[in-house]
């Protein structure tokens, strides 16, 4: 992870002649960069692995059902070590595996919605949330309820889980529910465990 | 759990409960672990973590003087095409 750290900060220059800094070759770059995330994936405890599980679990649910979170992990593993994309210094290698595997799942409903040729005159050109495309609505309605029904009989965190949703603060969620800031927190611990639980052993799907 | 754009509600949450599972002590995952009533290397044998980082095949920049990873075993690029560098 350290490795990680240091070389990405170093990755983009190299001593010349003379004491000057000079740019690399991508290439001696994506394998620097290639061996950090390697060693670091390959330093990783049980822990950070397990919560990678679970990390990937969660993702997965934004992507069709046919779509295991392995599969997920495995394709953000082989773009960590593709070397293309920098792991920034301050982001541990299990974050950065989980922007990598965020960004596969924005990546496909982006491509399902380019594939399926739905465009609108409203849509602009990098448009960050363009409407979706039914089979995307459908997937997040399952996936939504899904999530819902996990804290079934939970009312505190079912109304987190709403307001989450919603975008809200912590601060907005309490005033809306009117949860106390102990409510808040011991809901929130109650539902990362259940999270945990559920991302490391059993199936959600 | 109603929303206007359900996607963008299931992003925010998703965005919401990641963040809860990268902030998770160690003490968390542990407790979870011993809930299931298996043991950690079980839970990571079971259908994933070993295969996805063995198929990564961590370690190749070290062994190889080529550094070309291999991609030819990636489960999600065999079940969408559209992510290889091939056209549609």
């Amino acid at each position: 992870m350290g490795a990680v750290r240091a070389g990405s900060a170093l990755a983009h220059t190299g001593e010349g002649q003379e004491g000057r800094v000079q740019p690399k070759r991508r290439t001696e770059e994506a394998e620097e960069t290639a061996g950090e995330v390697a060693r670091a994936l390959a330093a990783l405890s049980e822990t950070d692995l397990l919560r990678l599980k679970a990390i990937a679990r969660l993702r997965a649910r934004d992507l069709p059902r046919d779509v295991g979170w392995s599969d997920l992990l495995n394709e953000a593993v082989a773009r960590a070590l593709d070397g293309t994309r920098q792991c920034p210094p301050e982001v541990g290698i299990v974050a950065f595996l989980a922007g990598i595997m965020r960004s596969i799942a924005s990546e496909h409903w982006r491509r399902q919605r380019r594939e399926a040729g739905i465009f609108r005159l409203s849509d602009g050109e990098g448009e960050a949330d363009p409407a979706p495309d039914p089979e995307r609505t459908l997937a997040a309605v399952q996936a939504l309820a899904t999530l819902d029904q996990l804290f079934t009989g939970d009312l505190a965190a079912s109304q987190i889980l709403a307001g989450l949703a919603g975008g809200l603060s912590a601060r907005e969620i309490r005033e809306m529910y009117g949860l106390s800031e102990t409510d808040y927190d011991s809901t929130r611990k109650r539902m990362r465990r259940l999270l945990l639980k559920h991302g490391i052993a059993w199936r959600f799907r | 759990m109603t929303a206007h754009r359900p996607d963008l509600a299931l992003r925010r949450l998703l965005d919401a409960l990641e963040a809860e599972l990268l902030g998770a002590s160690d003490a968390d995952i542990q407790a979870a672990v011993a809930e299931t009533g298996m043991n950690a290397q079980a839970l990571l044998a079971e259908a994933g973590i070993v295969t996805a980082l063995n198929t990564a095949d961590i370690g190749w920049v070290e062994r190889s003087e080529t550094h070309h990873p291999r991609r030819d075993r990636m489960g999600f690029a065999t079940l969408y095409p559209s992510y290889k560098n091939v056209k549609p």
